[in-house]
């Protein structure tokens, strides 16, 4: 669970650094957030479940990211670039929703 | 969560979505996490920042200025709403002191600045007349009318006040605010600005006058022109008869360079 | 059993306020974010004009309430007076004088009643005070029609040249004129001339009659 420092760190860093996304990044950065946002949910999850795996989490993460990227990527070249963005993060998002569920349920047992 | 083997192909979709990464990968890894693990959150902290900086310069200036400017309207305005609340306030007030101070002049004084008050516009008054209601043109437009054409400008809006005047009006509010001899009706936009406040549609305007008065309006220029608004240009208009309408005192400013010619006044 | 239609109340109450706060708050933002950038910024320097002019007025209103109630009741009178004064010179009940400007427009068929409306707004816009065509006062329930020898200025019937006098600030005024798409510009493409003259000191003298209150229509307040 202390890990999620490491999210807290990484938030500083990004705003000591100000870092700057070439353009051509721009219509994947928020995808790969969202994505990256699943998979940290998905990790707060499993160690409350007691099945956290270091492993799983970097290729859940990475993989999340590569497939959403890849997919709206498809999704430009096919002229339904704005389609397939709605569509990647609305599964992130019930995904997210499902994990967030499972971490109330175990935590306020409500 | 498992994923469950139901019939329902969304439904399948959705448990699939959310199958759970962990329970699947089946090792009891416990809470520990490695180095590995640690790099990720921070890479994902690092991007999340990222993704918020971006979202500040992918919005082009011109946004950002519109944004900004519309900012400070809302401020602004509610700003100027409030100063008209206490000048109104202060209005009451003077007016009151007023009143008290000059008893001693007689009704005859009180009378006839209530008479030079109700002419002018800055009492509120109440009693029969008719309510003539504006709207935009609203789809399904005339052949080959714009929706910046069917929209009602200033210009449509003098003439109906000023047909309202020809059949007899003694005062008249647009949607709540009171016209005088110094208040301008005007365009600034896509807006109809009385009085130096933007108006939003559908526009009331209340006409205080004789009780035919609705009836008269329909026999000025202004109600045929308005009927010709109607077929050109789709806008919505609608006159009625009332016996009680109300209208504010205005909140205008009284004049600082005209000054009275003593000796000629009626 | 209580508690839980509790907890239901106290939602639905949120989402209804939140409901309401929404449809309130849609007419106005509807209008901001369909509105122009040049028109949002116009529209601010009105707001901004009119602040400042309230917040004179406010000083003026405070002062004067001040007076009232410290003041002797001469002065008090005399405030009565002037107060009463203003609002005669709005009713257009009294002559009066001040800065402004003088507009002749020439041309039989270039300047209708429409024109005429239109021209008053603007004046009223650009801060007149007191305006006059052709000798016949134009207060608030003046109004205009045309007419085959000219126009109707609330029944008497006037015709070109056409002299409007505004009393007010006579720069602004002026400028409010002159602007592209203004009077001048109407006037002038329907083959008309219009002069326009700033003056220090101008009179109107002509006046209207004061209504009398209609018995049916009553003050409130």
């Amino acid at each position: 669970m202390i890990a999620i420092i490491g999210l807290i760190v990484g938030i500083v860093l990004g705003i000591l650094f100000s870092p700057e996304v070439p353009a051509w990044m721009d219509a994947y950065l928020p995808v790969a957030v969202i994505a990256g946002l699943d998979a940290v949910s998905g990790a707060i999850r499993s160690m409350i479940d007691g099945n956290f795996s270091d492993k799983v989490f970097v290729v859940s993460f990475l993989g999340n990211v590569v497939v959403a990227s890849a997919l709206v990527w498809l999704g430009d070249q096919l002229g339904v670039g704005a389609q397939m963005t709605t569509g990647v993060v609305v599964v992130l998002a019930m995904r997210i929703f499902a994990n967030a569920a499972a971490i109330r349920r175990k935590v306020f047992k409500a | 969560m498992t994923s469950k083997n139901t019939d329902n192909l969304l439904d399948r979709l959705i448990a699939d979505a959310q199958a759970d990464d962990y329970a699947l990968a089946g090792r009891p890894g416990g809470r520990h996490v490695g180095v590995l693990g640690w790099v990720v959150f921070v890479v994902i902290g690092v991007l999340l920042v990222a993704a918020f900086l971006q979202r500040q310069d992918v919005q082009p200036a011109a946004a950002q200025r519109r944004a900004e400017l519309t900012q400070r309207i809302e401020a602004s305005s509610a700003r100027v709403a409030q100063a008209q609340t206490t000048a109104a306030q202060l209005r009451g007030s003077v007016s009151q002191l007023q009143q008290l101070a000059t008893r001693g002049l007689g009704d005859d004084f009180a009378e006839q600045v209530q008479a030079v008050e109700a002419a002018s516009g800055f009492v509120g008054l109440v009693g029969p007349g008719a309510v003539v209601t504006l709207r935009d043109g609203a789809q399904p437009l005339p052949k080959g009318v714009t929706e910046d054409e069917a929209r009602v400008l200033d210009i449509d809006m003098q003439m109906v006040v000023n047909g309202l005047w020809q059949a007899g009006a003694s005062a008249i509010a647009i949607n709540g605010i009171r016209l005088t001899s110094v208040t301008a009706i005007r365009t600034a936009g896509e807006a109809i600005v009385v009085d130096f406040r933007p108006l939003v549609p559908p526009y009331t305007i209340d006409a205080i006058g004789p009780e035919d008065l609705a009836a008269e309006f329909e026999r000025t220029p202004a109600s045929e022109e308005l009927a010709q608004l109607g077929i050109d240009y789709g806008i919505q208009s609608k006159v009625s008869q009332a016996n009680e309408i109300t209208v504010p005192a205005s909140t205008a400013n009284l004049p600082t360079r005209a000054e009275v010619v003593k000796g000629g006044q009626r | 059993m209580r508690r839980r239609q509790w907890g239901v109340a106290v939602v639905a109450l949120l989402i209804g306020l939140g409901i309401v706060g929404i449809v309130r708050g849609q007419d106005t933002e509807e209008f901001l974010a369909s509105a122009r950038e040049p028109d949002l910024v116009r529209l601010l320097d009105d707001l901004q004009a009119r602040q400042t002019r309230l917040d004179g007025e406010i000083l003026r209103l405070q002062a004067a309430e001040q007076r009232l109630r410290t003041g002797t009741s001469a002065e008090a009178l005399q405030e009565a007076q002037q107060r009463a004064d203003d609002l005669r010179v709005l009713a257009g009940t009294t002559p009066v004088q001040g800065p402004g400007v003088r507009l002749r427009v020439d041309g039989q068929d270039a300047f209708f009643a429409s024109d005429l409306l239109n021209t008053v707004q603007e004046l009223r816009d650009a801060g007149a005070e007191a305006i006059e065509v052709n000798n016949q006062r134009v207060v608030v329930n003046t109004w205009f029609a045309d007419e085959t020898a000219g126009i109707s200025v609330s029944g008497v019937v006037v015709g070109s040249p056409y002299t409007i006098v505004a009393i007010g600030g006579p720069t602004t005024m002026a400028t409010a004129m002159s602007i592209p798409g203004g009077v001048v510009d109407t006037v002038e493409s329907q083959d008309g001339s219009v002069v326009i003259t700033e003056l220090e000191t101008v009179t109107i003298a002509s006046t209207v009659n004061l209504p009398a209150l209609d018995p049916q229509v009553s003050v409130t307040d």
